[in-house]
């Protein structure tokens, strides 16, 4: 669908709405000709028309959107999820008109409904559920006697469902509109069920099988106590610990889990901080603050199995890292040092007798969890300025990770884990100067670490390569200034071997170490010694960053490499030589990757921007024979137009004005803005006029043509409607998605040039 | 049944078999770890190694001149001599009585010239073709390399164990040196491998008709088998290096060795804590990391084997890595022959490899690697080579055990910049022992053993599905580790079936012989009337004369057709067989004027009373008693009548 098409922005509304209605007027007598996706359209288009226009609310409307709801629900068209969800859309949407409650009744809209309780379409579900909760809040709120009545039966027919159906999903569903409903109309709810009777059933419920069900009848249990917390009949310690005893060790976890998500300030106590660790201190073996000795049994016991070990330890680390999210230190640090010990193929020290070894040896879902735990540790003992909070065992646990990163058959997910926490970690011992010999082993500990990241940054694999080089760019972003960290990169020759990655073979890896690179040339003694170690020069450096922008084969390395030389623009640095840098922009304008082009056209702005803001051109442009005006005292707007001139001669201008006609959408918006700030100031200094059209017929340049003059490009910018053009290229899809009066307009327009017998396919 | 036990090294094998009258040598392994005792022979002059002191023994008192033959490097004692090699213990028994050998890969030929020649060794010698080519390849470029620079003198005094027991530790520790053997000649090579006979996987030889031997695939390397050795009534299977793990070769075929007698297991991984993929990747790294940092990488190896493993996983990470314009050179006398040879034994590869032949491709990528020049292969460092060669680069020659061949020369020469690499991937010899005679040496040392046969959890594993009766293993497997004294799970499970051996130990296999089987020659089983005993068993009376010849047994009709009569008429016996039918008895009885005859069950069987006689006669399953008072002619008549209801044969 054509959706540039400007003539149908000049219609009347009147003419609007008479095609509005036409068009959907057609859909319930040809709907059984209409292709689905058409039919799903209309009802959403429905939808949106009342989301955004408060529209269909006349009986004719109405009519309408009985008509089409009727038609959909027909079985070949129901079976469509598409279909069912625009249609439970809309009727919630509807549900905001007054009396549309007896049009939902009318469609027998709440059996359809319920009975999408449970559809295999998660969105039909999802639509159906907001439907039902919609209905009973609409219907509490609606006081006419004829409806208000409906929410008892709906509460009623849900509590049916949750007593008696065997249908899981279903079940599921119920608990979320019952959460839903519990923070919107608690007291209705409750008014309507027995308290008593409603905990029962999810006492029930949480013990199932079910790990949905009983998850679901968890968080309803919590949304009930914080919506009646006066309640004493909830005691959720008492439920936690009936859940451990009755063996559900994983659904009273999970409820300390959703308690802690959920920030309960009334349990201040921390229980559930306490229940949550508990495994972890169980197959560490140290016993530090154990539970009563009941609930300590219930866990040991449970997590005799390795399925069951390994769910409970899932479950305990999610937890902590949740709180070190939240800024809370559940003390478990030495604890977790342990368990990655415990899931180490290498560790030779004493967890090697642990009964749980055999059940959490080379998991990688423990491993990853457990260092994202470190990490959050790391993270918070990093932004706890005092730095009394780091432990013992920080030293230990970093030469683990060093340690372990050095195992060849790891996994690439664990390798990039550790690295993420590695980060933090050496930060760390910086802020606390634990790089001096103030701690003995830490030396060490970083040259083990220099060895395997040499090694780690040639892998096998290249997500791992990829990972290293980020890393090593990363130390050198946040650490290069101190200088043990600096003399440790040029060390283990992580600058040079970081340079040698942009050759590698595979793009990813190229593009990280180009970022990489941006890094290390930022701290000039890592710099100059690369340059020294692998003997080679800056041109020779930015000879090779552009043969990427011009030749590589992936896009990720172009687009990286592009970033590169826009940050050294950025700094100063020495872009030599610089013709040849906007020579390969100018090329790189034409190619095929839209980031890339954007990445360009960002170049050109910055270009732009620091040659007509400033008094003089930047140093590198020294050479260039257009600065040679600026020497001298010139006219203001006799200066300005130097500078487009040498705007021109670089080749800015004719990128611009090529990428105005890219293929891609966001090429020509980002290309217009430029132009439209330049055309701005070209008017502001004289060179153009405004409201002065160049009648001229001759096709605009493109970017083949070198050497674009002044008046040429003035001529362009003059010539071109910039500010419709910008206005069409800002479009986007969820403009259309959410303004659907812009795809009417489409509608209409082909509309009328049918009726014009001037048939132009829009589609 | 004997086993003897001539190699003290597992992985080295070498086993003599007596069964059923043949004798069947079992892998004719050489242990070169004597070797590391030897100085090594540069292919140019080296000033350093000729410069190092000479070294006797201070309070040496003996006759012999010592002077010239020891040579100290370091803490380490060097033999300046030519190496010799440790052979098995052939004079165990006279080699001349040996059937047949049966080679089970190529790393276990390499005793084979002293085996075969100059012993009166007159047997035949089975393997497999890429077994024999590998095996030439082998032992030729170990001559090659051996007499490429011949020693002048040779070293003997030192040998004596007064002045061995002075020497400095490893070298003391050496195993009776004296019966160490220098290197053998193209000549015997030849002559050796001219008697080998090439067999198939499954094909079934014949062993004087005493037993029949099978080679079946043992996924170690190309062409590498396990034997099985079956008579009529026993089966033996020998393990020997096998692998479980996808490479290039053939995978290991189970089914030929399952439920045999007697299982002889060999050759498992001498390292076996480390995991051959992760060596492989670590190799890679390094090579890697060495290149990037502008550096040489030498690989000490063999020319085949695990070798082609190595080009293929490396030119592969080194594409990854963007250093696909770094070259790799292979310099060995037979690189030429083992690239060529590895791409036309397309039926002895894993199905990967072999499907690429219908492609048409090469199976193995280094056939591509040397099309487009990424990898060059010459027979020594003269000549083309130093046109082609340039650093950095990766550079994979012999010999693994660096004390011939051209990576002595590589290590002189880029032994002196901590940017180079030398990465050990062979086995064969401890590498920090190897390196000891060029030490102080700058050149980074990286172990990356690649083994990839069975190690002792699948070596288990597969004890476990095969289940043979009996197993020998060497002691060595039944504890752990030198090295690991407390990984215990570093051994074969042993149980009371379990025997192990020792070097030079002769093992009794405990198998009894049985049965034979024997031939009928179809005429005489045409006269046989065979009678149904039970459904699906008939027996039938035979004499014949039992011909054996070539161990196999042929019954043949005897040969005078009158002692054929009269064995048939006169000599012939009659057996009854059968159930006795008590109403057909009775009524025979009857037949015969004993009509008072009265029939009683009882717990065994019958008891018939001839009241009128005073007899009583006990039918049971299996006998029969008659009591009848002494009266000798009515128990002859009662016995008559009875052998009259039974059925005869």
């Amino acid at each position: 669908m054509s959706t540039t098409n400007h003539g149908a922005a000049t219609l009347t509304c009147p003419q609007l709405l008479i095609a509005q209605k036409r068009f959907l007027h057609q859909v319930p007598h040809t709907s059984s000709v209409l292709d689905t996706q058409v039919y799903v359209f209309a009802v959403r288009l429905m939808g949106q028309l009342v989301a955004n226009y408060d529209m269909l609310q006349t009986p004719e409307e109405k009519y309408i959107v009985t008509a089409c709801v009727q038609k959909a629900t027909e079985a070949e068209k129901w079976s469509e999820p598409s279909i069912r969800n625009a249609v439970f859309t809309l009727l919630r949407l509807m549900l905001k008109y007054k009396g549309a409650l007896d049009l939902v009744i009318k469609l027998d809209a709440i059996h359809l409904a319920f009975e999408s309780l449970s559809d295999p379409s998660l969105f039909v579900t999802g639509s159906a559920q907001k439907l039902v909760t919609k209905l009973i809040i609409t219907s509490v709120t609606d006081h006419r006697q004829s409806t208000s009545e409906i929410h008892k039966s709906l509460i009623k027919q849900l509590w049916v469902v949750l007593r008696s159906s065997s249908d899981v999903a279903k079940k599921a569903t119920v608990l979320k509109i019952f959460q839903d409903l519990f923070h919107e109309i608690s007291n209705v709810i409750l008014e309507e069920v027995n308290s008593l009777d409603f905990l029962q059933l999810l006492n029930k419920m949480i013990r199932c099988d079910s790990a949905v069900l009983s998850r679901e009848a968890a968080t309803l249990c919590l949304v009930y106590k914080r919506s009646n917390p006066a309640d004493s009949s909830l005691d959720l310690r008492s439920e936690v610990c009936n859940l451990m005893h009755s063996g559900h060790v994983h659904v009273a976890l999970n409820l300390c889990r959703q308690l802690l998500l959920r920030e309960y300030q009334h349990l201040a106590d921390g229980w559930p901080q306490d229940f949550l660790r508990q495994p972890l201190i169980i197959v560490c073996g140290t016993f530090i603050n154990p539970l009563e000795s009941g609930q300590f049994a219930a866990i040991a016991k449970s997590i005799s199995k390795k399925s069951a070990c390994l769910e409970v330890t899932g479950i305990c680390l999610g937890g902590i890292e949740q709180l070190l999210q939240q800024g809370k230190d559940p003390c478990s640090f030495a604890a977790l040092h342990t368990l990655l010990q415990l899931t180490s193929q290498e560790c030779q020290c004493d967890v090697n007798h642990s009964q749980y070894r055999k059940f959490l040896l080379r998991q990688p879902k423990i491993q990853k969890a457990a260092l994202r735990c470190l990490h959050q540790y790391y993270q918070l003992y990093l932004n706890d300025e005092t730095g009394i909070g780091i432990p013992d065992a920080f030293v230990g646990s970093a030469q683990y990770l060093v340690d372990s990163l050095g195992c060849v058959d790891l996994d690439v997910t664990i390798v990039s884990e550790m690295l993420k926490c590695l980060l933090p970690a050496i930060k760390l011992a910086i802020c606390h100067s634990l790089l001096s010999a103030e701690i003995q082993m830490w030396p060490e500990v970083l040259d083990l670490l220099g060895g395997t990241l040499q090694k780690r940054l040639c892998d096998m694999h290249w997500e791992t390569r990829d990972s290293t080089v980020e890393f090593v760019g990363k130390i050198c972003q946040s650490c290069a200034d101190d200088t043990t960290v600096n003399m440790w990169i040029r060390k283990h020759n992580l600058h040079t071997l970081s340079w040698e990655c942009v050759k590698d073979g595979e793009s990813y890896v190229r593009a990280g170490a180009l970022a990489t690179v941006g890094h290390l040339s930022r701290d000039t003694t890592i710099w100059e010694n690369m340059k020294i170690v692998k003997d080679i020069s800056q041109e020779d450096v930015v000879h090779h960053i552009l043969t990427i922008i011009s030749t590589d084969t992936e896009g990720f390395a172009r687009r990286a490499a592009i970033d590169l030389v826009m940050r050294w623009h950025k700094d100063g640095n020495q872009l030599q030589p610089i013709n040849d840098v906007y020579r390969t922009m100018v090329a790189a304008t034409k190619d095929f990757d839209w980031e890339v082009k954007l990445g360009v056209l960002t170049f050109w702005g910055n270009i732009i921007d620091q040659v007509l803001s400033n008094d003089t051109l930047p140093s590198y442009a020294i050479n260039l024979e257009t600065s040679k005006k600026f020497k001298g005292v010139v006219p203001e707007e006799k200066e300005f137009e130097t500078k487009v001139e040498m705007l021109c001669s670089i080749g800015c201008c004719q990128a611009l004005l090529f990428s105005v006609e890219d293929y891609e959408q966001s090429v020509r918006k980002k290309a217009c803005e430029l132009l439209t700030a330049l055309k701005a100031k070209c008017l502001d200094n004289g060179l153009i006029q405004a409201n002065s059209r160049s009648k001229s017929s001759d096709p605009l340049p493109t970017c083949g043509e070198i050497n674009m003059t002044t008046p040429i490009f003035l001529d362009s910018i003059q010539r071109l409607d910039l500010e419709v053009l910008l206005t069409e290229n800002s479009k986007s899809c969820d403009s259309y998605e959410n303004n659907p009066m812009d795809l009417l307009d489409d509608i209409l327009a082909s509309q009328r040039q049918d009726e014009e017998d001037n048939a132009i396919d829009c589609y | 049944m004997k086993l003897y036990c001539l190699s003290g090294e597992p992985s080295k094998p070498c086993f003599i078999l007596k069964f059923k009258t043949t004798t069947i040598m079992l892998d004719s392994g050489l242990d070169m770890g004597s070797l590391l005792n030897f100085l090594p022979v540069p292919l140019v002059h080296s000033s350093r190694l000729s410069s190092l002191k000479k070294w006797k023994p201070n309070d040496y008192r003996g006759s012999g001149k010592i002077e010239n033959e020891l040579r100290a490097c370091g803490t380490n004692v060097f033999v300046d001599s030519a190496p010799e090699f440790t052979l098995p213990q052939l004079d165990i028994l006279d080699l001349s009585e040996v059937d047949v050998i049966l080679l089970s890969n190529s790393y276990s030929t390499l005793a084979l010239p002293y085996v075969t020649e100059y012993s009166g060794f007159k047997g035949m010698i089975y393997a497999t073709e890429p077994t024999l080519q590998g095996g030439r390849q082998l032992m030729e470029e170990l001559v090659h390399y051996v007499e490429r620079m011949p020693k002048g003198s040779t070293a003997n005094v030192w040998k004596n164990a007064d002045i061995l027991r002075c020497l400095p530790a490893p070298i003391k520790d050496a195993a009776n040196p004296l019966a160490w053997k220098q290197c053998y000649s193209l000549h015997d090579v030849n002559s050796s491998l001219a008697k080998v006979q090439m067999v198939g996987f499954n094909e079934k030889l014949t062993v004087f008709g005493a037993v029949t031997v099978t080679a079946s695939s043992s996924g170690y390397c190309i062409g590498s088998c396990n034997w099985s050795i079956q008579s009529d009534y026993e089966k033996i299977c020998y393990v020997a290096a096998s692998s479980t793990l996808t490479t290039h070769p053939q995978p290991m075929e189970h089914s030929p060795l399952r439920n045999s007698d007697v299982m002889i297991m060999s050759q498992l991984t001498r390292t076996p804590t480390v995991n051959p993929d992760a060596m492989i990747g670590e190799f890679c790294m390094t090579t890697a990391l060495t290149l990037r940092n502008g550096g040489n990488v030498l690989v000490p190896c063999y020319p085949s084997g695990v070798t082609y493993d190595l080009f293929e996983c490396l030119s592969v990470h080194m594409d990854s890595c963007g250093l696909s314009q770094v070259p790799m050179f292979f310099i060995s006398p037979v690189a030429d022959s083992s690239l060529a040879y590895s791409n036309i034994f397309a039926e002895w590869l894993s199905q990967g490899k072999k499907s690429k032949v219908y492609l048409p491709e090469a199976p193995f990528p280094h056939a591509e690697l040397v099309n487009t020049g990424r990898l060059k292969h010459y027979p020594g460092i003269h000549g083309p080579f130093s046109d082609e060669f340039r650093s950095p680069c990766v550079m994979f020659t012999g010999h693994p055990s660096l004390r011939f061949g051209d990576v002595v020369h590589f290590i002189e020469l880029w032994g002196k910049s901590s940017g180079n690499t030398i990465i050990f991937t062979e086995t064969d010899f401890p590498y920090l022992y190897a390196l000891a005679p060029f030490q102080p040496l700058l050149m980074k040392a990286v172990h990356c053993p690649i083994d990839t046969s069975l190690n002792f959890g699948q070596a288990n594993k597969l004890i476990r599905d095969l289940k043979p009766r009996h197993l020998v293993i060497s002691e060595r497997y039944s504890h752990p580790p030198a090295l690991h004294p407390h990984r215990n799970d570093l051994v074969i499970e042993t149980d009371p079936k379990t025997i192990m051996y020792k070097p030079g130990s002769v093992l009794n296999l405990p198998i009894k012989r049985t049965y034979e089987r024997v031939e009928i020659e179809p005429e005489l089983a045409a006269s046989l009337v065979p009678t149904e005993v039970k459904p699906g068993v008939a027996v039938a009376m035979v004499a014949g004369t039992l011909v054996t010849k070539d161990n196999k047994h042929v019954l043949k009709a005897p040969s005078d057709p009158k002692s054929k009569v009269d064995g048939l008429e006169s000599g012939r016996r009659y057996y009854v067989w059968g159930e006795l039918d008590m109403q057909e008895f009775v009524s025979k009885l009857a037949q015969h004027g004993i009509t008072d005859v009265k029939v009683e069950d009882s717990a065994a069987g019958h008891i018939v009373h001839l009241p009128s006689d005073d007899t009583l006669i006990q039918i049971e399953e299996g006998s029969t008693h008659i009591i009848c008072e002494g009266n000798e002619g009515l128990r002859v008549r009662l016995k008559d009548i009875l052998l009259q209801c039974l059925s005869k044969l």
